[in-house]
């Protein structure tokens, strides 16, 4: 028998989960910026009538539910992230500049044309790897591409959850951001 | 896993993660106020690129609540992998987790995208637990008492007298 279990209820559940929140959320801000309420009196007023008149969806495990959304959420956002970032990457590499022609040399033609062509058959670990050989040789720059590295592991786990291939380094989002961020910023200083 | 240049094994990275831990779990407990009590937890299961192994956990409790209302937050070690450290602590409060990161200084230096090579956190000045608030980039705060109360804000509906 197959150990297979549908893999999207959850999606399903953590998207709702997220779109009442931001709706709780939507509701609060006007609410709160049109009255201006200057003494916490009001403010108490205001936030009560608030969630009287929010329905919160009767779920018989609901704060489970909500947790579970969170780092459903979580997993995306680093999933997202790495998306982004790896488009950006193969289109910046795409789009590099090619030399003057007195610099050009016949070799170095014939590499970034091959380079060009195979560009997209390369692998996300691949590209990296340029990176680490070109952008990123310094000790501290591999710093960097190594991070990239262990999130690219971690988006791998997100994507395909194979069990066997676990990624047991833990990702904070935000660092995952930063890490990812800085790649990129660097690259648009050298173009 | 950081790319300073020490090698430890396995076990070596695991020693070194329970005593960070038990150091931390005794700091915390020195800053919080008569009103809360901490409760550890032994044989708490960690799994990391190390392998499995246990440690404990530590429950944040106020003292004049009864139970089950009086638990503020659970302190779970993850272990020692984590992007941009060597240790991993959630922090679950009932309305949300945080997370501490063991962080060295000087453990990540980078080039950054003026060329300077510079730490990626700037604030990480010594080794210790950071927390990385969110809507702060770039931003690692030392977990001291203070910090530490902040999380425990940011998790739970709990705040000072």
């Amino acid at each position: 028998m197959m150990n297979l279990d549908n893999p999207l209820p959850p999606i399903l559940n953590a998207f709702e989960a997220t779109r009442d929140a931001l709706r709780v959320t939507r509701r609060l801000i006007p609410e709160l910026e049109a009255k201006q309420p200057d003494c916490q009196g009001e403010l108490f007023h205001q936030r009560r009538k608030l969630l009287n008149r929010t329905v919160f969806p009767n779920h018989p495990n609901g704060k489970v539910l909500l947790e579970q959304t969170e780092k459903e959420i979580q997993d995306l956002f680093v999933l997202n992230l790495w998306v982004v970032f790896e488009r950006f990457v193969r289109l910046y590499l795409q789009q590099i500049k090619r030399l003057e022609k007195n610099q050009r040399h016949f070799f170095c033609e014939a590499l970034y044309q091959d380079f060009q062509k195979k560009l997209e058959f390369l692998t996300a670990q691949e590209i990296l790897d340029f990176l680490k050989l070109s952008f990123f040789n310094t000790n501290e720059g591999s710093h960097l591409i190594g991070s990239a590295r262990q999130i690219l592991e971690y988006r791998n786990w997100v994507a395909h959850r194979n069990p066997k291939k676990r990624s047991r380094v833990r990702i904070v989002p935000n660092i995952a951001y930063d890490t990812l961020n800085e790649i990129i910023e660097t690259l648009l200083q050298h173009s | 896993m950081t790319p300073k240049e020490v090698k430890r094994t396995p076990q070596e990275q695991q020693q070194l993660y329970l005593k960070r831990i038990n150091q931390f779990f005794a700091q915390v407990k020195n800053w919080l106020s008569d009103d809360f009590e901490t409760i550890p937890t032994e044989n708490y299961l960690v799994e990391d690129e190390t392998g499995k192994y246990q440690t404990l956990s530590l429950s944040i409790v106020r003292k004049e609540i009864p139970k089950p209302n009086n638990k503020i937050v659970d302190l779970f070690p993850k272990g020692t992998s984590v992007l941009m450290g060597e240790g991993f602590i959630e922090v679950h409060g009932v309305y949300g987790e945080e997370s501490f990161i063991y962080m060295l200084k000087d453990g990540w230096v980078i080039q950054d995208r003026f060329g300077q090579i510079r730490p990626m956190y700037k604030e990480v000045k010594t080794d210790g637990w950071y927390w990385l608030e969110s809507y702060h980039r770039n931003k690692a705060s030392l977990v001291d008492k203070e910090v530490l109360m902040d999380v425990l804000k940011t998790v739970t509906l709990y705040d000072e007298p």
